[in-house]
């Protein structure tokens, strides 16, 4: 795995190739692996990019034990930019799936003109994100019409902030999430009103992204305590019913099926939706961002692999990458 | 020669007018995206400085985007970076070691 991972081929400038940063692996609860390249060490936060949205899914995931939050709750509720008619039948639920039916363009360099998110990070929604991501138009019934949203789960943290004191909202990501999980490194960054980036903008280091990927591997405890919702794992890593109705190019499939904020190494061969990574056992899920940021986790091994760096182009294969650590995991290597 | 010359400037006037008309269709994307290579710059760069911290130089590896930015200021005594591309001009500001850095 190494040699496949670490192994720079060119010049940190020209931004090529497969540019690991940081790889810890936590098994059967003991730290066994942990190495990190260019100027990055355990100390060293990393920007995950999206995979800050399953750090939104555990922060709903507090949310709705303290009841501040329902699923099945419209999500207008608390929050006026969403009270339209067209948008009175978004749930909570809804968004967390991906499948609230608001437009969404996830393009980043590929098509910056029409790209929502680049708009929404960097210029006309960059002042208040949720707001931005509230406006856009209905274009599917919810439930009906996966696509994955960097707006969406930034407005899920925009609608947060209106359940709750500002307070109680601030330090929330604290309070309920990293520190009774140990976490000390976190950083979370948040727009001109205050709305946590919960699409992109989680910088933490990878040892603290195993032990973020700790909590869901024990499905939601920590030393005993229950952190998330009861069956909250279950339902965060269930595939999307509306992935069923959505004309799904392969493309899409890259990555695997979703679940809420979370991506799914299951096959569903009655919708025709093959294993993405067919060399890794289908129990496991990962977050995923930008550039190649992961934190994966194998339920049936007992596992939580933590991955950063910065692959600007498609020289990574986390088929590959997996199989090759999960060999050298059954050779004991 | 003349039917040569015509067919040249029919193919000038229609290029003209479809840009013209593409801009027009395409105006508030355009304005929009003016923004975009500034503020990422400004966001990466202050990020990668002061919450991830890393050296200036890995930090402008990290930031580079596709479109020319110039006129990049970065603060060290208050935590903020200027970047000016396009046209335009953004800041990124840190806060503090909870919220990181804002695009202002």
């Amino acid at each position: 795995m190494e040699e496949y991972a670490f192994k720079r081929s060119s010049p940190e400038e020209d931004r090529i190739g497969i540019r690991t940063d940081g790889v810890v692996i936590i098994k059967d609860g003991y730290l066994v692996y942990e190495r990190y390249a260019s100027e990055y060490d355990a100390s060293k936060r990393h920007l995950i990019w999206s995979a800050s949205k399953s750090v939104t899914n555990a922060i709903f995931g507090v949310a709705v034990k303290d009841g501040y939050v329902q699923l099945d709750e419209p999500a207008y509720l608390d929050y006026a930019p969403l009270n339209r008619e067209e948008t009175h039948p978004i749930t909570i639920n809804h968004l967390l799936r991906m499948s609230s039916g608001l437009y969404s363009n996830e393009m980043y360099e590929s098509s910056p003109l029409q790209s929502t998110v680049n708009n929404m990070l960097f210029s006309a929604g960059h002042l208040d994100m949720g707001a931005f991501a509230a406006e856009q138009p209905v274009v599917a019934p919810p439930d009906t019409q996966w696509e994955y949203s960097s707006l969406t789960s930034t407005l899920l943290m925009a609608i947060l902030k209106d359940k709750i004191d500002t307070a109680t909202y601030d330090d929330y990501p604290w309070t309920g999430l990293f520190d009774p999980i140990g976490i000390k490194s976190a950083v979370f960054e948040r727009d001109v009103s205050g709305t946590f980036v919960g699409s992109s903008y989680v910088h933490i280091t990878p040892r603290d992204m195993a032990r973020f990927g700790f909590l869901f591997l024990n499905d939601g405890i920590w030393d005993g305590e229950q952190i998330l919702a009861k069956d909250w794992v279950t339902y965060s890593t269930t595939v999307v019913p509306a992935m069923q109705t959505t004309k799904l190019t392969p493309e899409d499939l890259e990555g695997g099926t979703y679940g809420a904020q979370w991506w799914l190494n299951r096959s569903v061969p009655e919708w025709g939706i093959p294993i993405p990574f067919p060399d890794v056992p289908e129990d496991m899920f990962y977050a995923s961002g930008h550039w190649g940021q992961a934190i994966f986790i194998i339920l049936s091994l007992d596992m939580v692999i933590a991955y950063t760096a910065d692959n600007r182009d498609d020289s990574m294969d986390y088929n590959q990458f997996l199989k090759l650590i999960l060999e050298g995991v059954s050779t004991g290597s | 020669m003349k039917i040569f010359k015509k067919i040249i400037l029919a193919i000038v006037i229609i290029a003209v007018v479809v840009g013209v008309v593409w801009i027009g269709i395409h105006w508030e994307e355009l304005v929009n995206f003016r923004k975009m290579p500034s503020g990422a710059y400004a966001k990466f760069m202050c990020s990668a400085l002061f919450v991830d911290e890393v050296s200036e130089e890995q930090a402008r590896v990290i930031a580079r985007v596709s479109a020319p930015v110039k006129e990049i200021n970065i603060d060290y005594e208050n935590k903020t970076i200027t970047a000016r591309s396009l046209f335009y001009t953004s800041t990124a500001q840190y806060v503090n070691d909870k919220y990181g850095c804002t695009l202002k």
